[in-house]
């Protein structure tokens, strides 16, 4: 099985390209730049599982990089078997608060970079008649919550997105999911106070936060045969809010 | 424990269980049906597979098989039954018998399981619900649809109640499965069935073995940090 995920860098984006690689999955592993512990964590990952992992580097923003990173795996002539768009970035900000751009901004990563890289992946899958796509949506994009206008209706968008190209794709052989994660343990959400990361963990009937091993499990399931009538499904990992 | 085990999604879903090597306890009414299913169970780590045939609408025979188990870590709640009938002609009987087995029969042997103890902490319950009653409804569903839709309720409270001991609770909800259930019922022609099947993005109905995996995935630890959580499984059939 061949797998591009995005955002390989750090959080749920490393334990993806560990869990993907350990269950015997070669790994394009998309990230903004290259730096010499990422790059030395990649060959140590491909070491310890007998895969590849390719690092492929560009921004987000960056149309142009993006659409050469994505075309260099193209051409390789691989299979793709399964594409894991995880790339995205969070903020909280009141609409009183808000720079209208810099919600754009957002945007651009979070929903239309995603996009972009779907149209490309997908039109490889479609001749292929076999994929799957595994969306990162949020917890934040169901359940609305002041200061969220940017963050949480980005990740809404996704979800749409990917019901609707389940629609769309379906047909060709391709499953679109998306995953929703409640709070997860991740270096992002260390920027938040220790009575905040509390009231977040008491939010969930398990009464703590989720495991970023615990989100790469589930895209796990989603890219196996084992989902394979599964689509158009947002799966919700929030330990039940 | 795997209960309504002698056909379909409950079959498949043993199967595959004692496949990765769980004990497994099979439940259903029907015995002849239960005993095969036994015969299909892999042995090759676990001998001591458990058969009880049982009307779990029945009080007693409820009480009996909840004693009977000293302890699980999983329990597939799958029996269920269905029966067409537009509203004007819904009845007492019907709808009571479909409500028995299709809501209480798994709430009371949830809740009888729960209150003795018997389901381990860390341990998982995974009902089958449907898309029915959840995400849609069709014309003359009605008493499967609110037996299916109180059932998702009462999933949802269970998760949430049961927490506290870190058990999960979900539900799996497929749409139409290739099982007897479709396959011996009179109402569809070959035709209707073909021409249903193109409403569904995958353009198919989805085999037993594909809810089964979706079961097992709920089970197993892959999904610890899911609770609370309908599982759709309809090949993109109820997008709207």
């Amino acid at each position: 099985m061949n797998v591009i995920i995005t955002g390989c860098n750090r959080g749920i984006g490393k334990a993806l390209v560990e869990a993907f690689a350990s269950s015997g999955a070669n790994v394009w592993a998309c990230a903004r730049k290259a730096t010499p512990e990422y790059e030395a964590w990649l060959k140590e990952t491909a070491s310890q599982t007998g895969v590849w992992i390719r690092p492929v580097y560009f921004e987000m923003t960056d149309t142009d990089a993006l659409n050469a990173g994505i075309q260099s795996i193209i051409d390789e002539g691989s299979t793709i078997d399964v594409l894991v768009n995880n790339a995205g970035i969070s903020t909280v900000g009141l609409l009183s608060m808000s720079k209208v751009d810099d919600i754009e901004k957002l945007f651009d990563v979070n929903y239309f970079a995603m996009l972009r890289i779907i149209q490309k992946v997908s039109k490889k899958m479609s001749r292929q008649r076999k994929g799957v796509i595994i969306n990162m949506g949020s917890i934040a994009g169901i359940e609305p919550q002041p200061g969220k206008i940017a963050y949480g209706c980005s990740k809404a968008a996704v979800m749409m997105m990917s019901k609707c190209l389940a629609k769309e794709l379906g047909p060709m052989g391709i499953r679109v999911n998306a995953i929703a994660p409640g709070p997860v343990e991740t270096e992002m959400i260390h920027q938040y106070k220790d009575e905040m990361l509390e009231r977040l963990a008491s939010e969930s009937a398990l009464r703590r936060l989720g495991r970023k091993e615990e989100i790469a499990q589930v895209a796990l399931f989603l890219a196996s045969d084992k989902a394979s009538y599964i689509n158009g499904e947002i799966i919700k990992v929030d330990g039940g809010r | 424990m795997v209960t309504g085990a002698g056909g379909g999604i409950g079959r498949a879903t043993a199967i595959a269980c004692s496949k990765l090597g769980a004990h497994v306890l099979i439940t259903d009414i029907n015995g002849p049906a239960l005993e095969e299913t036994l015969t299909m169970l892999d042995t090759q780590q676990s001998q001591a597979h458990q058969l009880f045939v049982a009307d779990l609408t029945d009080a007693e025979q409820l009480d009996e098989l909840v004693k009977s188990v000293s302890e699980i870590d999983g329990l597939v709640s799958n029996a269920g039954i269905s029966k067409v009938l537009p509203i004007p002609f819904v009845n007492e009987k019907d709808f009571n018998r479909i409500t028995d087995i299709n809501a209480f029969a798994p709430m009371y042997l949830t809740q009888k399981l729960y209150k003795k103890k018997k389901i381990t902490k860390g341990g998982s319950i995974v009902f089958t619900v449907s898309i029915s009653g959840v995400r849609m409804v069709s014309m003359g569903g009605v008493m499967y649809a609110v037996s299916k839709s109180a059932l998702d309720a009462f999933m949802r409270s269970a998760a949430l109640e049961f927490a506290a001991r870190n058990i999960r609770v979900n539900s799996v909800n497929p749409s139409r499965v290739n099982t007897n259930l479709i396959k011996n019922n009179s109402s569809y022609s070959e035709e209707d069935l073909a021409k249903d099947m193109q409403t569904y993005p995958l353009k198919r109905y989805a085999e037993p073995e594909e809810i089964a995996n979706a079961i097992i995935f709920l089970l197993s630890d892959a999904s610890s940090y899911i609770t609370g959580h309908a599982l759709i499984i309809d090949g993109g059939k109820t997008l709207t």
